[in-house]
């Protein structure tokens, strides 16, 4: 014989919002309870109880169910509930069918594809062609206030502006650009500048913004890498990279947001994933732009290899990023970048007209001297 | 006339039986389940977002008693889930492209001067989401619906939401013209489309009344749209002398002119937090003058007695009371996140000394943002959306419940997408 448990407990029996108050038992294996209102006693097995959970019952007991029925029956009981919650081993199964899991796996197919055909094609294609629309002036706006944006925040929020300026160092820098843009057309009239900043990098906004940093001056050794340097931005701004790049970027945030909730985990997983499509894309620009640079040294009676030495000894100072981190960042491996450079090279030796002269390549070094010495003495 | 019901107190409803509803839900158990799906959410890069959700409201509604027995949630996380995978593969390429060609009229129609041509760009956007805002939250109501028992026997709704589309933008295009002031119509006409087309088992909820009952319950938001539009001329007519003055180069008139526009915005800051407070009182009276006139099977009658400064009150107070607490969390994670940020730029020398102290900085701040952005769901909902829950809930009376026992079961309503479209648009989904 086994041990039996007597409770009392409220019924409902799942076809009507009729109150039964039941009288039952339990032993090891199973449930019965019976009331005058019910046409007959209900057996339940413990092991296909299931228990609701997270319920507001300060005052303890337990409401069950049958795996397969809607009745349900409630138990106002703590001894009571503590014994069925030590018998009933299947309480807190929820039942997952594989028909269930099979849905759950066909519609993340489904639901992974939808996104990826968005993201990867038709956003981008889409973007490419909007990109063209989009009329000169309003971009040359547009950058500007991009630009503000980027000098406050590399500037630490600072008011100042970080540009930087000299006589000598502005003719120099008009030189070289007059060097470069007499080899192509462009619609846009190009604004180029240094900013004071310890920086090696330099970028493109849409509409012809280009801005060199003061670092990369310093580390170039001649004016022939810095013209390399400037060209790959002229690239991006004569394939409308920038604007291009915003417009797809626009479309993918909005659906990534859809993806991942707008909740602080999912704000995490947004920046990774936007930073992982946006590479690949940036990539794909930045190799077309170095392609542009090289081809337009070569009209301007320049060697592209100094432009190679310079992404040589970037990867000889800074490593490459191999392995994870060469997919989350958007520029293509430096070393493959300085092969390309030096297959293009048509010139030998030092048989072309330099860029600059030395005293011109000295005055746009010290370009942002001037500028120092005046914050130093405020 | 709202409270015909407790105005008449005639033999038949005297006669009538009552039934109170009770919320037992507290803090503690709540707060429990709340920091532990939050931080589960947190570490699934959201994705746990669904079975939270569901946790949280199998909390709330077991709180809800009418009578002895409790409001049953029975919803999943995993049927959340997917229908959020279906959302997803309809909704991704609408919302992307939608998405994309609105940056684009952005970037080319950019002019800092033409404010008027962005927000025609920013209201073109929200028109061409709105249907599908109302068809979300249509069938996120009836899928809720769906998944609510009481007393084992389903809640239910019609399949009706590309109605409710069609009803909702013609009100709401009426609420526009009007400039709100027939804001309550929409409230009444909505509420009615949605209660008609509910059910409690085999047995169908009606709305009575109509939108003319809410008038009195708009009173301080006229007032506080008054004061605004007062205020909107007074500034309007001393823009306009200044402009005059200017031009005759009068002086005296220059000054007058300057008193009338620091009037106008002396009013609006009063005027505009009345319109708000106004708002909220609009939604709880409102709330209590339909709920006195809803039925259910055309027997069963419902009373509220909400009291309206309460539920202001503990909006306010819960408002404030849950920023403060809220920000302790996010400054202490902010600060730890920031210094772990800045040794370990010191240590790869990133950037140098500064830089390294500027990256911490930022890093910082994100971590105190996130940290602050976790804290406030969980403050809010326990100190905000259950003490709300408890004063709608503990004042209602269920009259003449005896009826409710004739009452049989209704077939399940699967909705294979559940709430889905809501979550996806992220509206109306909060709990």
């Amino acid at each position: 014989m086994s041990l039996y448990e007597n409770f009392v407990g409220l019924y409902f029996d799942g076809t009507s919002a009729k109150e039964h108050r039941v009288e039952g038992s339990f032993d090891q294996q199973l449930m019965r309870f019976g009331s005058e209102s019910l046409a007959e006693e209900i057996t339940w097995d413990v092991d296909d109880l299931r228990e609701l959970r997270d319920q507001a019952r300060g005052e303890g007991g337990i409401v069950l169910r049958h795996f397969e029925g809607v009745g349900r029956l409630v138990i106002d009981n703590r001894a009571a509930a503590g014994v069925i919650r030590r018998r009933a081993s299947n309480l807190e199964n929820t039942d997952t069918t594989r028909r269930d899991i099979r849905k759950v796996f066909y519609w993340s197919g489904g639901a992974i594809a939808s996104v990826a055909i968005i993201i990867l094609v038709i956003i981008p294609a889409l973007a490419n062609t909007l990109a063209n629309f989009i009329p000169v002036e309003r971009e040359v706006a547009l950058g500007k206030t991009t630009l503000r944006q980027i000098e406050r925040f590399v500037g630490g929020f600072r008011e100042e502006s970080l540009t930087c300026s000299s006589p000598e160092g502005n003719a120099a820098l008009e030189k070289m650009t007059t060097r470069l843009t007499a080899e192509f057309e462009t619609e846009y009239t190009l604004d180029i500048r240094v900013f004071d900043h310890p920086m090696i990098n330099a970028f493109a906004v849409p509409g012809g913004h280009i801005v060199l940093f003061d670092g990369l001056l310093q580390k170039a050794e001649n004016a022939e890498e810095v013209t390399g340097v400037l060209g790959h931005e002229m690239g991006h701004v004569v394939h409308r990279d920038p604007t291009r790049l915003t417009l797809r970027s626009a479309g993918s945030v909005g659906i990534l947001g859809m993806v991942f909730g707008d909740f602080a985990g999912g704000a995490l997983a947004l920046i990774l994933a936007e930073q992982l499509i946006a590479a690949q894309y940036a990539q794909d620009a930045e190799s077309a732009a170095d392609d542009f640079a090289n081809e337009v040294l070569g009209k301007a009676g320049l060697p592209s290899a100094p432009f190679a030495g310079f992404f040589e000894k970037l990867r000889d100072e800074h490593g490459e990023s191999e392995g994870l981190m060469s997919h989350i960042a958007s520029h293509p491996a430096l070393g493959e970048r300085a092969e390309n450079a030096r297959a293009a090279n048509t010139i030998t030796g030092d048989n072309f007209t330099p860029v600059l002269s030395d005293s011109e390549w000295t005055a746009l070094k010290t370009i942002c001297n001037s500028r120092q010495t005046e914050t130093v003495s405020d | 006339m709202d409270d015909a019901l407790q105005a008449d107190p005639s033999d038949e409803n005297a006669a009538l039986n009552e039934l109170k509803v009770h919320y037992t839900g507290t803090a503690t158990p709540l707060l429990k389940i709340s920091i532990v799906t939050t931080l589960l959410t947190l570490i699934t890069l959201g994705f746990y977002r669904f079975w939270a959700r569901t946790r949280v409201r199998r909390y709330l509604w077991s709180g809800i008693r009418p009578g002895d027995s409790a409001l049953e949630y029975n919803g999943t996380g995993l049927e959340k889930f997917l229908g959020f995978l279906i959302a997803v593969a309809v909704l991704a390429v609408y919302l992307g492209i939608l998405q994309l060609l609105l940056s684009f009229a952005g970037m080319a129609i950019w002019d800092s001067n033409s404010v008027g041509l962005q927000i025609a760009a920013s209201y073109i956007s929200f028109f061409a989401v709105l249907p599908l805002i109302y068809y979300a939250q249509y069938r996120g109501r009836r899928y809720m619906l769906s998944r609510t028992r009481w007393r084992s026997l389903r809640f239910g709704a019609e399949q009706a939401a590309w109605g409710y589309v069609w009803e909702a933008i013609k009100n709401t295009f009426i609420t526009i013209i009007t400039f709100s002031i027939l804001m309550h119509r929409q409230t009444f006409n909505l509420e009615k489309y949605r209660v008609d087309r509910s059910w409690y088992g085999e047995a169908k909820f009606k709305q009575g009344g109509d939108w003319r009952m809410l008038t009195p319950a708009m009173k301080h938001y006229y007032i506080g749209l008054g004061i605004c539009l007062v205020a909107a001329v007074l500034f309007g007519i001393g823009a306009m002398q200044d402009f005059r003055s200017t031009v005759s180069g009068n002086s005296f008139r220059f000054q007058s002119n300057s008193i009338s526009a620091a009037l106008g915005m002396l009013l609006f800051t009063i005027g505009y937090p009345w319109l708000m407070v106004g708002l909220y009182i609009f939604q709880v009276a409102s709330w209590r003058v339909m709920a006195n006139h809803k039925t259910l099977g055309g027997v069963v009658r419902f009373r509220s007695e909400v009291v309206t400064s309460n539920v202001i009150m503990k909006y306010i107070v819960g408002g404030i009371a849950s920023f403060f607490i809220a920000i302790i969390p996010a400054l202490i994670i902010g600060a730890i996140i920031g210094y772990i940020a800045s040794s370990i730029g010191r240590v790869f020398s990133l950037g140098g000394e500064q830089g390294a102290e500027g990256i911490g900085v930022i890093i910082g701040m994100a971590g105190g943002y996130l940290g602050f952005f976790l804290a406030i769901g969980i403050v809010v909902l326990v100190m905000i959306t259950q003490p709300v829950l408890r004063l709608y809930a503990s004042t209602v009376t269920i009259i003449n419940p005896d009826a409710l026992t004739e009452i049989t079961q209704r077939e399940g309503d699967d909705m294979i997408e559940a709430e889905g479209f809501a979550d996806a648009l992220d509206i109306g989904a909060a709990i």
